[in-house]
């Protein structure tokens, strides 16, 4: 494993694309710490703001304050990644494998553009979670993301395919213009969940704060498939949040658009 | 040789290849699971006139199902890739979607898939829905009781159907006990199923027949009532005899079925009325499998 420990909190960002376990597979320690970086505007390497120690093996863990820095793990596609602490923007951005764990918060953009992999972060995730990029089609397209704590506003917006689990609240407009996949929140969800979604599964487990007039009820079911999710949920780690997902009330919508997608909430 | 005092004959039960999958049907409660299964693997007692081969595994308990409701487990075989296909789309179509409460998945890992979802997604009217989790895909069709949850493809595997035993005695009742015992013992067998009705069949068939029309006619050589009539392969004293066929997912399988079915049928011993256990087979020249029937017992 490859650790990078933080000299001194940051005075600007830095984008972190190039510390990806399958770049660090064939560099020595040296040739790691001679990796360029950019501070700001200002060019740096990597032995300037990191403390490099260990042999690459696929592992790679960042320690420190890491908030201000960006792209942790951008395009990777396997290997893992650890970050003790928080981190920056744009934290897996692109990624296609592997897996990043973060053991704090994470700033804005998070799982952006995901095709693949795993990322699992401890604490709350900003706004824009699991997106696209501006301008893009579609946003997360496969692969699984797990937040502990909250997110922010547009959770999963247009989001393909893939799983995302928020075990606290969400906010505002999380699942916007959803083209199908699932988003599992623990906590309450913010207003206009799901608007314009097409297809896809928003499932609210501490309810929501407003429901779009273009939702409409279908009843309470015991689905199949949430028996599956919750199966699946368990074997991710979040069994207090598995257990919560019973018989489900279901709105079918956006009944603007093409309206097959639903929101499930407490009965 | 001589098993419980039951002679085996020096021969060998001749199988084939074919193509075969398991299915798992779950559904609210035990009973209504095997209701869809016993639905689906009827008229399935030989691809000969059905088109398909099947039996009920076994029951699964919520621990060993994907839904975490109580299941079967469901073998089906067929003579091609293909055919298979076909034959699982229009059972579970017709048995299973139908069936109170029931989902469908597929049970077996393979890379060589065949579509059975996607296929039957469209009685959703455009209402069905794709939904993945984990690596497995499902489709969501809606239906009257709630939802029809099955597997969009399900896995596919080579497998060996047509290994065979015959069980020869002094009595029809004996000869049926002992075939009963049989089946009892080889369903606890895995991977590997009995096709035809309670497992048994009493009308062994041989190749071809005197209408043209007719692939396959009655075994006369081992029909009692014909001994004297035709070149009979039956002893004085042989007056019934019943056939177990069975289908597995492997050549492993299919001979450890014969070997627990054939111990189970010589259990009571010659006392019992059964006279001798022998195989069916074409000389050797059509199927691929050979069970020696010493060897198995050996």
């Amino acid at each position: 494993m490859i650790r990078l420990t933080l000299k001194a909190p940051l005075p600007h960002r830095i984008a972190a694309d190039r510390l990806i376990p399958e770049r660090l597979a064939a560099l020595s320690t040296r040739e790691v710490e001679r990796l360029p970086l950019a501070l700001g505007n200002r060019p740096a390497q990597v032995a300037d703001l990191f403390h490099v120690e260990g042999t690459a093996d696929g592992a790679v863990e960042i320690v420190g304050p890491c908030r201000r820095v960006d792209r942790i793990g951008a395009g990777m596609s396997g290997g893992t990644i650890t970050v003790r602490g928080d981190a920056g923007a744009y934290l897996g951005l692109g990624m296609r494998g592997g897996g990043i764990t973060v053991e704090g918060s994470v700033d804005f953009g998070a799982a952006t553009a995901l095709e693949g992999g795993m990322l699992r972060i401890s604490g709350d995730a900003g706004d824009g979670l699991a997106g696209g990029l501006p301008g893009a089609v579609r946003g997360m397209n496969g692969g699984t993301v797990l937040v502990g704590g909250s997110a922010g506003a547009a959770v999963g917006q247009r989001l393909r395919r893939g799983l995302i689990v928020i075990g606290g609240a969400a906010g505002a407009c999380c699942g916007s213009e959803m083209i199908a996949g699932t988003i599992v929140i623990g906590g309450t969800l913010g207003a206009d969940a799901g608007i314009a979604m097409r297809r896809g599964s928003i499932v609210a487990l501490g309810g929501v704060d407003r429901i779009a007039p273009t939702f409409v009820d279908c009843g309470v079911h015991d689905l199949v498939w949430l028996r599956l999710l919750r199966r699946h949920i368990e074997l991710l780690g979040e069994a207090r949040l598995a257990e919560r997902i019973q018989s489900l009330r279901r709105f079918a919508g956006d009944a603007a658009v093409v309206g097959r997608g639903e929101l499930l909430l407490p009965r | 040789m001589k098993l419980e005092g039951i002679a085996i004959d020096d021969t060998f039960a001749e199988a084939f290849g074919m193509r075969g999958t398991r299915l798992v049907i779950t559904a609210d409660s035990l009973p209504w699971a095997e209701v869809a299964g016993r639905s689906m693997t009827g008229f399935a007692t030989s691809v000969i006139g059905c088109g398909l081969e099947a039996g009920i595994e076994r029951a699964l308990v919520p621990e060993e199902t994907p839904d975490g409701r109580p299941g079967i487990a469901v073998l089906l075989f067929a003579v091609s890739r293909d055919a298979l296909a076909k034959a699982l789309r229009d059972r579970v179509g017709q048995c299973v979607l139908t069936c109170a409460g029931t989902a469908c998945f597929g049970g077996l890992m393979s890379a060589d898939q065949v579509p059975l979802g996607r296929t039957l997604r469209y009685f959703g009217d455009g209402h069905q829905a794709a939904k993945r989790i984990g690596e497995r895909r499902y489709w969501r069709i809606p239906v009257m009781d709630g939802e029809f949850l099955c597997e969009d493809q399900v896995g596919i595997q080579k497998a060996v159907g047509g290994g065979n035993f015959l069980i020869l005695g002094r009595t029809r009742p004996g000869v049926l006990a002992a075939a009963e015992r049989a089946i009892a013992a080889m369903n606890r067998v895995p991977e590997a199923i009995a096709p035809f009705p309670g497992g048994i069949v009493r009308s062994g068939s041989k190749v071809g027949s005197r209408y043209k029309f007719l692939p396959a006619s009655t075994n006369d050589a081992f029909s009692p009532t014909l001994r004297g009539v035709v070149a009979s392969e039956l002893g004085p004293e042989e007056n019934a005899v019943l056939e177990i066929v069975i289908d597995g997912l492997s050549d492993k399988a299919v001979a450890a079925a014969m070997q627990a079915g054939i111990r189970a049928a010589c259990a009571g011993g010659a006392a019992d009325g059964i006279l001798r256990i022998t195989a069916g087979n074409y000389g050797g020249k059509l199927g691929a499998y050979k069970f020696a029937l010493r060897e198995l017992l050996a």
